[in-house]
């Protein structure tokens, strides 16, 4: 049982107490005192007074003291394992400012206020975004004694390993063992791991502002005498080492640390390193922590005080003349010096063979056989696949080292002491929530890029819209939402309204087909209220039934109305991929010029979109089988081996399998919905599709014929078109009852429903308006009512 | 004034010797006594000539090392000189302090007294 323990009158208070009087500013004072009473004694003993020496000896004893204040009083160390006993003793190892701050008695709210005078205090309230009136009355209004505020502070210092109880500590305290804080907190999304994940990067910070009190030792200024010069290295690469020795970076303590173990070994060795992994990784920082471990003469051996110099690719092309001289140039300075590790980010620029392009491999190869240099280079998966298979001999020289990324709590570390520097830069205080919600969506909507990189850039990004000078979890979704053009922050009333009456807007555009309006309505409604997974698509529909009933006008709908615009559509004829050698083609990164959009690059280019693949059926099975990749983990690698994430599409594969049954049936007068599990077993039985494919959609919609009465609907939705197009000439078109009567009869075919329709309307209605405005007899402002017997001759005249 | 007196002469003594310590330990280091030492025959910058086959331009790049390499030991000898004068006067430095201490308080009040004293 832990006892917790507060002496007013210990030295250590009475001394932080005093130091807090004192403050800052009294150096100046000091200094002033001690040189004043100096000259006066100086003075007064040349001139033979006595009291001289008294004043000499004032002088001697306030320099002891001025020597006593800084040396112990505003030290105030803490304890020496002061909070290992069971009888803890508040003033051993509270921290000398928040003890200053406490009285001979307190309640809790004044110990959360003496807390929240602090830095570290600040920084916790303030990262959490927790409204500090709101817990000084909740605290005030319970029954809690600072006792328990003390106890539940020794437990958690205890539990994070601390030497000394900060503000932080306290705060945080308040903050996970209060419980009607703790409810409070919950009503703000903040759970007690948030508080500790802020403590914890509130006492990083404090290390890292220690740490820049003693300033790490480089070498001294004869550390570079023994190595040779390099003047042109000097003058075109990167000097790694020196933007460490400047204070540009510091590196983060336990991530990749056994990687920088290795490369040191490694090139020790003289053993050339590739650096291999995703963009955003970590692979250039984990050479400014070799760097900077090698400056400090850390555990490197053989390597201390090398430094490490960056070749940029793109930098040397442009200095013009010969590259390979000037490379060949730099090697040699770099293997002369003998202290210098080349490094090549982005290494796959040094080993191309395009045009403008540098290929180092037949210079760099005789050199790293004989271990003569030593050389790091950074590179992605797929650029060094493409290295072993173009340059087996020099990638087999090579040590590869796999950069993966940092599991998610050190993720989370990286990010949030990356966002003290963003803050430096932008001027604004980034949340936890911030940084929280930047890693979520980095995960969601930058497949292609690692952690902590992505995460990183989008907390960056984030920054543009920061709210109040706070970047929120908001701030984050604005900037996803940006880039991305997907939906991320919460639905805005306007935006609830439409997706309420999501059905009304779908029937403007097209006629009937209730039940797949209503299905494709719900899940659009349950991924906009965040109840449906977010790593599947966010709607992924069958659509069987005849031609020309209205499939890919219900897609062109929902791209519309939920995308915005009806060109979010990435439309895929899957007719075009019968073989399996198609699979490729499919999968390409990008689309040449002939190629087309495929699936891979349609869906990077506009990650927000519907996917529509028409006649699925008659796609290759394999290709059929990546489908279900799709649909079940939204996301498929595309030929280059990028990820291309699909969970903000609404995917959409229709077919015309069974659509002779579905006619037949319907006209037989059976309803829909009596035969549309029928005709599903009727698929899976046929073996035009297979169970495990038609069980991974959300729902197979089954769209039936059109009847007379609703392709009158459509003639009235098509002449809508008509007039939008004749709007920007301020010309009404409309239709006597027999025209669209007429329209509807000769525009349906059975087997194509209403697709003949838009022909026809196209060869009567639009070439008589025509016609008519270039003979002048329609002109602008004027409204004309067409009549069946002036369409039939035009529409038979054009057959 | 206990706490003082328990400070200055406890505490406070023990650190002026540590810290007198740190600060002869770092003029070492800013004048990088253990690498000159380490490299007290290196060439000066890696200045190195590489001889061919015949005698006379394999003497001539011996002599030419060789200069270098006596450049190299004679900028390390001053500069190391010149960091042990300065660590020799630290050391003195932090010696006197270090008797002077204990004496600081006792001296301030005498000269009090001295000075009050009609003598």
């Amino acid at each position: 049982m832990v006892t917790v323990n507060f002496n007013y009158g210990a030295a250590r208070a009475r001394k932080a107490r005093a130091a807090q009087k004192l403050g800052t500013g009294s150096q100046a004072v000091e200094g002033g005192l001690l040189v004043i009473l100096t000259i006066a004694a100086i003075y007064l003993v040349a001139y033979h007074h006595a009291v001289g020496w008294s004043i000499l000896g004032v002088d001697f004893l306030v320099m002891a003291l001025v020597i006593w204040h800084h040396g112990d009083i505003a030290a105030a160390p803490p304890a020496a394992k002061a909070l290992s006993t069971d009888s803890i003793q508040l003033e051993n190892c509270l921290e000398a400012k928040l003890l200053s701050r406490l009285q001979l008695t307190m309640s809790a709210p004044q110990v959360w206020l003496a807390a929240t005078k602090q830095w570290e205090g600040v920084f916790v309230i303030q990262r959490l975004g927790v409204p500090f009136e709101v817990i000084t009355d909740l605290l005030g209004k319970q029954s809690i004694e600072a006792i328990t505020i003390w106890s539940a502070s020794v437990e958690l210092a205890r539990q994070q390993g601390a030497e000394t109880i900060d503000s932080g500590i306290v705060v945080a305290a308040v903050l996970t063992a209060v419980p009607d804080v703790v409810a409070a907190l919950k009503h703000l999304k903040l759970t007690p791991a948030d508080v500790i994940s802020v403590l914890q990067w509130e006492q990083r910070l404090a290390d890292a502002m220690l740490q820049l009190k003693h300033p790490p030792y480089f070498g001294g200024i004869g550390r570079d005498w023994a190595s040779g010069y390099t003047p042109l290295l000097d003058q075109s690469a990167q000097n790694i080492s020196d933007e460490v020795q400047g204070g540009r970076y510091r590196h983060v303590p336990s991530v990749h640390e056994t990687l920088i173990d290795q490369m040191a070994e490694l090139l020790a060795e003289n053993r050339p390193v590739a650096l291999v992994g995703g963009v955003g990784s970590g692979k250039t920082e984990l050479v400014y922590g070799l760097a900077e471990r090698m400056l400090e003469d850390k555990t490197v051996g053989s390597l201390a005080y090398y430094q490490v110099i960056e070749l940029n690719a793109s930098v040397l092309i442009s200095t013009g003349g010969s590259i390979e001289d000037l490379i060949l140039q730099l090697l040699s300075e770099a293997v002369s010096a003998r202290n210098t590790i080349l490094f090549l980010d982005e290494a796959q620029l040094f080993f191309s063979n395009g045009p403008g392009a540098i290929d180092l491999t037949q210079i760099l190869l005789p050199i790293l056989q004989r271990k003569a240099l030593k050389i790091i280079l950074a590179m992605t998966e797929h650029d060094w696949q493409s290295l072993t298979s173009h340059q087996p001999a020099f990638a087999g020289s090579l040590q590869r080292l796999m950069v993966a990324e940092p599991p998610a709590e050190e993720t989370l570390k990286v990010v949030q002491d990356a966002a003290i520097g963003i803050e430096h830069q932008a001027g604004v205080v980034i949340l936890q929530e911030a940084v929280t919600e930047a890693i979520r969506l980095a995960g969601r909507y930058l497949p292609e890029v690692s952690f902590p990189g992505k995460g990183i850039t989008v907390l960056d990004g984030a920054t543009h819209y920061a709210a109040a000078d706070f970047v929120t979890a908001a701030s984050v979704q604005q900037a996803i939402e940006a880039t991305t053009g997907a939906k991320v922050t919460a639905a805005s009333q306007p935006e609830r309204q439409q997706l309420l009456n999501l059905e009304d807007q779908i029937h403007q555009r097209m006629i009937n087909q209730t039940r797949a309006v209503k299905v494709v309505s719900d899940a659009l409604r349950r991924a906009r209220a965040g109840v449906s997974s977010t790593k599947r698509p966010v709607g992924s529909f069958l659509f069987l039934g005849p031609t020309g009933v209205g499939k890919t006008e219900l897609a062109k709908a929902l791209a519309a109305i939920y995308y915005g615009g009806s060109d979010a559509i990435v439309r895929i004829d899957m007719s075009e991929y019968q073989q399996q050698s198609d699979l490729s083609r499919l999968l390409a990164p990008s689309s040449g010029k002939q190629a087309g959009v495929t699936l891979a690059s349609g869906v990077r280019q506009r990650p927000s979109s519907v996917v529509l693949l028409d006649e699925v059926e008659k796609a290759h099975p394999d290709i059929l089988n990546l489908l279900l990749q799709v649909l079940d983990e939204g996301r498929l690698t595309d030929s280059d081996g990028r990820v291309v994430s699909f969970s903000d599409t609404i995917v959409i594969a229709t077919s015309n399998a069974a659509a002779d049954e579905i006619r037949e049936r319907i006209t037989a007068g059976e309803q829909l919905e009596a035969f549309e599990s029928q005709i599903t077993d009727h698929l899976i039985e046929s073996h035009q599709f297979r169970p495990e494919l038609l069980n991974r959609f959300d729902e197979i919609v089954v769209f039936r014929p059109l009847t007379q009465e609703e392709l009158t609907s459509v003639v009235s939705l098509m002449l809508k078109e008509v007039n939008a197009t004749l709007q920007a000439q301020n010309i009404t078109v409309s239709l006597t009852p027999a025209a669209v009567t007429w329209l509807a009869q000769t525009g349906y075919d059975p087997k194509l429903g209403a697709r003949p329709l838009r022909r026809l309307v196209q060869r009567s209605v639009e070439n008589v308006v025509a016609e008519r405005i270039l003979a002048g007899s329609l002109e602008p402002g004027q409204a004309v009512t067409l009549d069946a017997s002036e369409l039939q001759p035009k529409a038979s005249a054009n057959k | 004034m206990m706490e003082f007196v328990r400070w200055w002469y406890g505490p406070g003594w023990v650190h002026l010797v540590r810290s007198s310590v740190q600060r002869v330990r770092g003029l070492a280091l800013a004048f990088s006594l253990p690498i000159l030492i380490r490299t007290l025959f290196a060439p000066w910058r890696r200045i190195i000539s590489y001889g061919s086959k015949s005698f006379q331009d394999s003497m001539r790049a011996a002599l030419d090392n060789f200069i270098s390499r006596f450049v190299g030991f004679g900028v390390r000898v001053i500069v190391m000189l010149a960091a042990i004068v300065l660590i020799i006067l630290s050391s003195l430095l932090s010696l006197v302090a270090v008797i002077c201490w204990p004496l600081l308080p006792i001296v301030g009040i005498g000269l009090i007294i001295r000075g009050l004293l009609p003598w």
